[in-house]
């Protein structure tokens, strides 16, 4: 998985929908690691002094 | 659920009902998309599915038109500059009145007042405040606000911001600690003209003498109003009051 192209989408999108299976009744790892890489990028600001992922949303 | 809890922890705005997902049959069998698996086919899936994507769609669109979320109270630049919006509780502080504000309310309401000179405020000043001090030497150490730091601690950068929030807050402060707040409700006001000079200050302008009287019985309190009008004038004109702690000077 190549994180950093995914994540300039990301930044471009306005929204953001995650899908995953559910496996041993939760979401897969994989999600899991989506989520975390999503966070490690969420203490950037954007030009209002924002967190980045201020007014998108997401499903 | 965790994928939409993870979602708006990092910042996304989460729209109503914006999840949709099929399960399937108890037990193994087709996952969604293979051949067969009715998944396509599920009423409620795809009823989710679709409002799941209007109200993404609606919200997307909520957003970018109004440019985002509303850049206060919510900047990591900003709180770590200091600012801390309103983070702290209110003080209740204790709220006197004066009558000196209506009586600038009630004459510059008449206008053409030119200059008007408060005696006798030391009195009603004596029994406005709970312990007043007019020794300059026991004045404690003290840290005059910023003008231009809101209270919350941020920076006013605009005029906007100035008219808004901060002007206020200066007004609410003379008012807490200088001034008094407005009474309410109102005392009943009564004025008396006792004195008249048409030739004042050489010639220049009229001088007129109130007794003001506010209140009624026990709770009545009286001060004097010596004001200057200008022959000159033609309209009316702004008013110019001095609070004057000893003898009216009618030289001045």
């Amino acid at each position: 998985m190549s994180g950093p192209a995914i994540y300039e989408k990301v930044k471009a999108a306005h929204i953001l929908v995650v899908d995953t299976s559910i496996w041993l009744g939760e979401k897969t790892s994989v999600c899991t690691q989506l989520l975390e890489r999503l966070y490690s990028s969420s203490g950037d600001l954007n030009e209002h002094g924002q967190y980045a992922y201020y007014g998108k949303t997401g499903g | 659920m965790s994928v939409l809890y993870a979602l708006q922890h990092i910042g996304y705005a989460i729209a109503p009902q914006a999840d949709a997902g099929w399960i399937g049959e108890a037990g193994p069998g087709p996952s969604y998309l293979d051949q067969r698996s009715g998944g396509p086919d599920n009423d409620f899936t795809n009823r989710n599915t679709t409002f799941m994507t209007w109200n993404l769609l609606h919200m997307a669109r909520m957003l970018v038109d109004a440019g985002g979320i509303p850049a206060h109270g919510n900047q990591r630049s900003e709180w770590d500059a200091g600012c801390r919006f309103d983070f702290d509780n209110p003080e209740y502080r204790y709220r006197r009145t004066c009558v000196g504000l209506y009586v600038v309310n009630f004459f510059a309401r008449d206008g053409g007042i030119a200059l008007m000179i408060w005696s006798n405020f030391h009195a009603l000043a004596t029994t406005m405040a709970d312990e007043a001090n007019y020794d300059e030497s026991l004045v404690p150490d003290y840290v005059l606000p910023d003008a231009l730091i809101g209270s919350d601690g941020c920076a006013v950068t605009t005029g906007g911001v100035w008219q808004a929030q901060r002007r206020p807050e200066l007004l609410r402060l003379f008012e807490e600690h200088v001034y008094g707040g407005m009474p309410d409700p109102l005392p009943e006001t009564h004025s008396e003209l006792f004195d008249e000079d048409p030739n004042a200050l050489r010639g220049q302008a009229l001088r007129r003498q109130f007794s003001l009287r506010f209140g009624a019985g026990e709770q009545v309190s009286t001060m004097d109003l010596l004001l200057y009008l200008p022959h000159a004038i033609q309209q009316p004109v702004p008013v110019f009051l001095g609070l004057n702690f000893a003898d009216r000077n009618l030289g001045c």
